[in-house]
């Protein structure tokens, strides 16, 4: 069977983010992949940049290029393991009864790789496997909680290209896989 | 134990004198009386992963009193007695409305619907 172009899409089942390392030399390279529990809703939005030059009334040209993808992923737990790899924040067992996820001022927002699949696609078609290699936060609630209810922390984010040669410019994939691979292992890939 | 034997485990201190996990009073009941519906519903209320995570217990607990010995304070005792206490799924039990229904009999009956949270 060929491999797959399309498919219609239900649901999401598992997100993971990779803390990034470098991005440069050949390769980038990320540390170990770290689940984003409950994943429930993600997004994947293009952001472009546009100019276009009128003249005698009509627009003569225009010139458009995807600079950036726009992001976002809604989950189920709070995790001082997720906020290290997307806001630099530093998580320690302080004794054995007692977490601590510290979160300075003036830290610079660190890079990440972020990955999603979702299972439950066309017949033949096992998993499509989205992939962002260099990411960056920028916004969300990463803890909002009300009365009796299930709190679910959320963060949007930007993916941008690769500096590292091998990857240049490297910004996505969305693969459609006929047999089952789930998300990444570990990136790159 | 489940969550309508935890919520009846709640009641029994209170000055209601029999407890029955049943809709109905059986003809020797001995009042006040309450018996437990449960669940009323078990829906879903957090999903994550294509899964469920966790659903959310509807409970009625129903409270019957003669007419003449009617104590309206016995409908807020078992309120407190039900109301924000820490059940073994680690989740609170909410009473989330209470409701004075009609009854033939000289029976004033309030039915209190119990909330509570649970991991799948």
């Amino acid at each position: 069977m060929a491999a797959a172009h399309e498919t219609i899409l239900f649901d999401v089942h598992d997100f993971k983010v990779y803390p990034m390392i470098s991005d440069t030399g050949a390769s980038p390279v990320y540390g170990a992949a770290v689940d984003v529990y409950g994943i429930a809703e993600v997004g994947l939005d293009p952001n472009l940049i546009t100019a276009e030059l009128k003249g005698d009334g009509v627009v003569i040209a225009k010139k458009g290029k995807l600079d950036r993808l726009n992001s976002s992923a809604t989950y189920g737990r709070l995790s001082g393991d997720v906020l290290d790899v997307i806001i630099g924040s530093v998580t320690t067992e302080r004794t054995a009864d007692h977490t601590r996820t510290e979160i300075e001022a003036g830290v610079s927002l660190p890079s990440f790789g972020a990955a999603f699949v979702i299972e439950d696609a066309d017949n033949g078609i096992e998993d499509l496997v989205v992939v962002m290699f260099k990411c960056q936060i920028t916004g969300g609630t990463l803890l909002g909680q009300t009365t009796d209810n299930f709190g679910q922390p959320s963060f949007e984010f930007e993916a941008i290209g690769l500096q590292a040669s091998a990857f240049l410019n490297k910004m996505a994939y969305v693969d459609f896989h006929n047999v089952a691979t789930g998300v990444p292992a570990s990136l790159p890939i | 134990m489940s969550i309508g034997a935890e919520v009846k485990a709640l009641v029994d201190p209170t000055a209601v004198t029999e407890t029955y996990r049943a809709g109905y009073v059986p003809e020797d009941a001995a009042f006040p009386y309450a018996s437990f519906l449960d669940p009323v519903s078990d829906a879903i209320d957090l999903q994550g992963d294509a899964q469920t995570l966790a659903r959310r217990r509807l409970l009625q607990v129903d409270l019957f009193q003669v007419e003449e010995d009617f104590d309206p304070a016995l409908v807020d005792a078992v309120v407190a007695v039900i109301d924000g206490v820490k059940g073994t799924s680690g989740f609170r039990f909410r009473v989330v409305d209470v409701n004075a229904l009609p009854e033939d009999d000289d029976l004033i009956h309030h039915a209190l619907t119990v909330s509570v949270a649970r991991l799948s």
